[in-house]
């Protein structure tokens, strides 16, 4: 059968968010069968066993959760109570890019939590008083980010540095808001002056990257993600979101083998992006059925699990993450 | 006999007459009729009125860590006609106040319909340190703390024809029926009573006329007061009054009362501001009391009324004793005729009527608003733009448009002082100056002045003319330059790579090029950085023969620089541009190699509040991150020791780049600089191209610099950002390694990662007998006006 692909995406992209949203509370539950995790299309599928890995069945404690949500963006997360340490990034067990800490191994088990994972996602991991599990051979640990770009930005307004940049987070938070209430144009306006008060406003170029997006002018939001990336170069997780972001416009402007290296970027500098994941993920289904690997009469099947000995998806290029050893 | 006789022929005669006359008569009465009757139908069921178009400037964004002086605060809460009163004494709208004691400044913000949204008006407190700097800002009304807020936009011009009429049409349903009331006590309260005409007023009227010897009171009802306004002039005349009842019979026949009311309160003209003539109460709320007219009080709402009779005399801001007077007169008669009882009565007549000061608007900034108009005409009919009521909303700063102005225009005449052989006679030849500035990551543009005096001379420099940028030019082929390294091409050329300073010769085909440095000072080999800071032509030419010239014009091309020709004088600026030509190319620079359109307006929003257009914020990065810091990273050392030096020394600190240019036989003098959010363009010179005999640094410079300082005063400094992928080193250039801490001579670089040197310096290498040949450009400590082998200009002494 031929499904669309934003069909696919969709269920992707659902079945991820489920994943990383549901599973603390009820760790072990609905997701875990039997002794094996199941992962979504693409990523590596694992058995979880007590020999192997650890089984992410703790849940976080709530104060962890409170401190992490509350946490101010780019700041560092207090540590973990010590059963969070071992809730594992909401039981997701995946790929390490190369080079790349895992941080989920060292985040807090807030970022799991169903009530707060956006606030969680925003806070960047530090060391754990717990070590983290050990990451066997090829296999690591991340902390599935979802997009901090659509989360407040207040955080960082309270931690800006001069009252100029706080004024300038605090416009770009507002064509934030535009963006998430389709209102493309309001946030170009806004995000004008968010840069006449600081044209140093990384984030204000990332969200003139996604109002250019949400208007699909491809060429023009991949400039101001551009932009974005090069001020962002220091901070892994906007870096991140701004690269997945990139791969987004590449891949909806029909650009794959671009778009697949802009993901790939985007998981070695942030490995737990959500978005760059599943958009990595969804572009290996798709260039594997183009190459002729999977039918497309079998595309549909790919939302279910994969066979355990199902293979990653190589990576597309020498940024794309490589299993950590 | 007799008698009958001839009382029979005159009777017959008067029967032949009117039998000849009363027919045609009434049959030319009744075309005459017929057309009076079009005339109205015509005026009531077509487009009533023209309204024009309204330009604003950019709304002014206020938040903590500004200082209200730099950014000229108190001025524009002038300009904006807010009105100071006692601290603790803010009622309304437009109101503020300031307690030196505690430092509070209390807003009362008037509402705005922004482009994309309503603000409704808030009462705002900023706290000010004892600089007047705003150290935090907080909402009175629900006590959140700020990070921003806004003065709304000032108003800078209209598109209209004839007289500038301002008005904003308000349907009956949405005024008060207090305001109706008012306005009805005041100008004719049996209105809904009797016809078109008042008779017993009429007569009335024409008794008191008659015992006086002359039209001492008037009779006319508000229909007849609106077919005088629509049709006729104000001339007192007996048939301009005939003329008038008829119409106003004949609207009274065709139409209801609510419906000449309705065109009533729009049509009436209530006052001037400046230019612009107030009409219809929506207008004049707006005006008078910063408010619609649904949020009036009763007795603002009288003043109003009152002020149909004599708009001028009885203006409450520039006459409030006559203002309270007629007021309390409406209110009188509301009282009396029953619209309000006496305690309303009481407590409107004890309402204070304040004098304000008025600003009305000089048009501060008529290049811009002129450029603003010529950019609509394109895009919009004539009609559309003079009556369709359009709001205009464009990116000048007003403050920043008055130090532009001032600083033209003490830069010229001091010019003219310091030099009298610049002076001319006519006033057309005087010499000119222009000056353009943007802000480089958004594109706006903040102020334009295109000349010395709108009034003798409309022609805009800084979109219209055409001249020789001279040095200024040099962006191109260092940025060429510099791509050719970062290219890994075959030159590599970087800050502190050296380059002959002496004479050269470029052949070009069966041509020959020899370029002349400035002043005629030569040296035998300069670093890049040092050519550029002393503006070396030989060197920059040098560069570009080594690149080839098809770079040079493929880089000229990327900086908005298109159709050049292709000879090697290009290089140093001989291809005439417009000084906004030059500022588009600079922006790129400032802006980090991302290319953004300069532009002028903002929004064009229509009447009815609809969007018809917005700005769309788009770029293109054009030059790489990395090579455009290598070049403000060159401009800056311009600034800080070469040619621009000046800036310094008149006592601009922030970091800055920037370039002189200076064109042949000296018609030309530029500056062309900028800080990472403002740029800034100036250029000096004789429309009719006449030498100045003065560099870019003695003529603009100080214009530039004037500015920038005023400019820049109320923005965060920030320096220029090292994008990754490239490492700022202190160097000896001479020996190629990394200078230690009080290395003599050292020079400051910038190289792409890898190219910079890892090998430290000994103390002595560090002694090299290389001998610098300035430490300033400006003022040469060795001067070497003819070539010396021997002579190395490449850095001051570190």
């Amino acid at each position: 059968m031929n499904l669309p692909r934003s069909t696919i995406a969709g269920v992707l992209m659902a079945g991820c968010f489920a994943l990383f949203t549901s599973v603390p509370a009820h760790a072990g539950s609905g997701i875990q069968d039997g002794s094996r995790v199941i992962v979504p299309v693409g990523l590596i599928e694992k058995n979880i066993g007590p020999e192997g890995l650890p089984s992410p069945t703790a849940s976080p404690s709530p104060g962890a959760a409170t401190s992490a949500a509350t946490q101010p963006v780019g700041s560092p997360s207090p540590s973990p109570s010590p059963d969070a340490s071992t809730s594992n990034a909401g039981g997701i067990w995946e790929r390490v890019p190369n080079g790349a800490t895992a941080p989920g191994t060292e985040a807090p088990a807030a970022a799991t939590t169903a009530q707060a994972p956006e606030q969680a996602a925003m806070a960047t991991p530090t060391s754990s008083a717990v070590p983290p599990p050990p990451a066997p051979l090829g296999i690591g640990a991340v902390t599935p980010t979802l997009q901090i770009s659509n989360l407040s930005l207040k955080p960082l307004v309270e931690q800006a540095l001069t009252p100029a940049m706080a004024a300038s987070l605090t416009i770009t938070d507002h064509a934030r808001e535009q963006i998430l209430n389709n209102h493309p144009d309001r946030a170009l306006h806004l995000l004008n002056d968010a840069l006449s008060i600081d044209p140093s406003n990384a984030y204000a170029y990332l969200y003139l990257g996604r109002a250019w997006l949400e208007k699909k002018n491809y060429p023009q939001a991949l400039t101001f993600f551009k932009r974005a990336e090069v001020v962002f170069a220091s901070d892994p997780h906007w870096l991140g979101e701004t690269l997945a972001f990139e791969g987004l416009s590449y891949e909806e402007w029909g650009q794959n083998a671009q778009a697949e290296q802009a993901y790939a970027q985007a998981l070695q500098a942030s490995p737990g992006n959500l978005m760059a994941r599943v958009g990595y993920t969804r572009l290996g289904i798709f260039s594997n059925a183009a190459a002729g690997a999977l039918s497309p009469a079998t595309v549909d099947s790919e939302v279910a699990p994969p066979p355990v000995e199902a293979p990653a998806p190589p990576p597309p290029s020498s940024k794309a993450p490589e299993p950590a050893n | 006999m007799t008698f009958r006789r001839v009382s029979k022929v005159a009777l017959l005669a008067l029967i032949g007459v009117l039998l000849f006359t009363i027919p045609p008569g009434i049959y030319f009465f009744m075309r005459y009729y017929n057309s009076l009757e079009q005339e109205v139908i015509a005026r009531f069921s077509g487009k009533r009125w023209n309204i024009p178009s309204r330009i604003y400037s950019a709304p002014t964004v206020v938040y903590p860590g500004q200082n209200l002086k730099a950014l000229g605060f108190f001025q524009r809460l002038a300009r904006l006609n807010y009105h100071r009163v006692k601290p603790g004494t803010i009622q309304t709208r437009g109101e503020y106040s300031y307690d030196e004691q505690t430092g509070n400044l209390d807003i009362f913000l008037h509402a705005f319909s922004y482009p994309y949204r309503n603000f409704n008006g808030e009462l705002v407190r900023l706290s000010l340190g004892p600089d007047l700097t705003i150290e935090s800002i907080k909402d009175l009304g629900t006590h959140r703390t700020l990070r921003t807020t806004e003065l709304e936009p000032e108003l800078l011009g209209g598109i209209f024809q004839g007289n500038w009429k301002q008005r904003r049409i308000v349907r009956l349903s949405q005024v008060p029926p207090a305001f109706i009331d008012a306005i009805l006590s005041a100008e004719d309260n049996g209105f809904y009573q009797h016809g078109a005409l008042d008779y017993p007023r009429i007569i009335k009227a024409a008794w008191v006329d008659l015992t006086h010897g002359h039209i001492v009171e008037g009779a006319s009802t508000l229909t007849q007061q609106l077919m005088k306004n629509f049709f006729l002039t104000s001339r007192r005349t007996f048939s301009r009054k005939i003329k008038e009842a008829l119409m106003a019979i004949i609207a009274q026949r065709l139409y209801s009362k609510d419906e000449i009311l309705d065109l009533y309160v729009n049509d009436i003209y209530l006052g001037q501001r400046g230019q612009e003539g107030i009409y219809g109460i929506w207008e004049a709320s707006q005006y008078y009391f910063s408010r619609e007219p649904r949020s009036l009080t009763i007795a603002e709402m009288a003043t109003i009324a009152g002020m149909i009779a004599a708009p001028n005399y009885f203006n409450p801001l520039r006459h409030p004793k006559h203002a309270t007077w007629r007021r309390n007169v409406v209110l009188h008669l509301m009282y009396r005729h029953g619209y309000i009882d006496k305690d309303a009565y009481e407590h409107a007549i004890a309402q204070p009527l304040h004098a304000r000061e008025t600003f009305t608007e000089g048009n501060d900034a008529p290049y811009f608003v002129e450029y603003i108009k010529n950019e609509l005409a394109e895009r919009y009919p004539a009609a559309v733009l003079t009556d369709q009521g359009l709001r205009i909303f464009t990116t000048l700063d007003v403050h920043t448009q008055n130090l532009a102005r001032k600083a033209v225009r003490e830069n010229l005449d001091d010019l003219e002082t310091r030099y009298p052989r610049l002076r001319r006679k006519s006033k057309k030849q005087r010499l000119e100056e222009c000056l353009v500035a943007i802000e480089p990551q958004s594109g706006r543009i903040l102020a334009m002045v295109g000349g010395r005096n709108f009034q003798k001379s409309q022609f805009n420099r800084v979109t219209q003319s055409q001249r020789q940028p001279g040095s200024s030019f040099k962006i191109v082929t260092y940025s060429a330059a510099f791509q050719e390294t970062l290219n890994g091409g075959p030159n590599q050329f970087l800050p502190t790579s050296f380059i002959g300073g002496g004479p050269f010769t470029w052949q070009y085909g069966n041509l020959q090029w020899s370029p002349k440095n400035y002043a005629n000072e030569y040296y035998n080999s300069v670093t890049l950085e040092f050519a550029l800071e002393a503006s070396l032509n030989t060197s920059a030419a040098r560069i570009a023969h080594a690149i080839g010239l098809d770079k040079v014009l493929a880089m000229g091309k990327k900086l908005g620089f298109s159709n050049l020709p292709d000879y090697p004088s290009i290089v140093l600026g001989s291809t005439p541009e417009s000084p906004m030509a030059m500022a588009r190319a600079y922006a790129i620079v400032a802006n980090n190699g991302m290319q953004v359109t300069p532009y002028g307006i903002t929004a064009v929003v229509a009447s009815d509040g609809h969007i018809i257009e917005g700005h769309q914020f788009k770029a293109k990065q054009v030059l790489s991150p990395q090579l455009a810091y290598m070049m403000q990273f060159m401009f800056e050392q311009v600034i800080n020791h070469g040619t621009g030096e000046g800036a310094r020394q008149m006592g601009f600190t922030r970091p800055a780049g920037g370039k002189t240019g200076t064109s042949n036989q000296d018609n030309d003098a530029w500056f062309s600089g900028f800080t990472p959010n403002l740029l800034t363009v100036v250029w000096t010179g004789f429309d009719q191209k006449e030498p100045l005999g003065l560099t870019g640094a003695e003529a603009s410079l100080p214009a530039w610099t004037m500015f920038m300082k005023g400019a820049t005063a109320s923005m965060p400094a920030v320096n220029f950002t090292i994008p990754s992928g490239l490492v700022q080193e202190k160097v000896d250039p001479l020996l190629g390694c990394k200078a230690p801490a009080n290395y003599p001579g050292a020079v400051e670089g910038v190289f792409p990662v890898g190219m910079a040197p890892t090998k430290v310096c000994t103390s002595k290498s560090g002694s090299s007998p290389v001998n610098p040949v300035s430490n300033s450009v400006s003022a040469p400590t060795t001067p070497t006006p003819t070539v010396d082998p021997k002579t190395t200009g490449w850095h001051r002494a570190g």
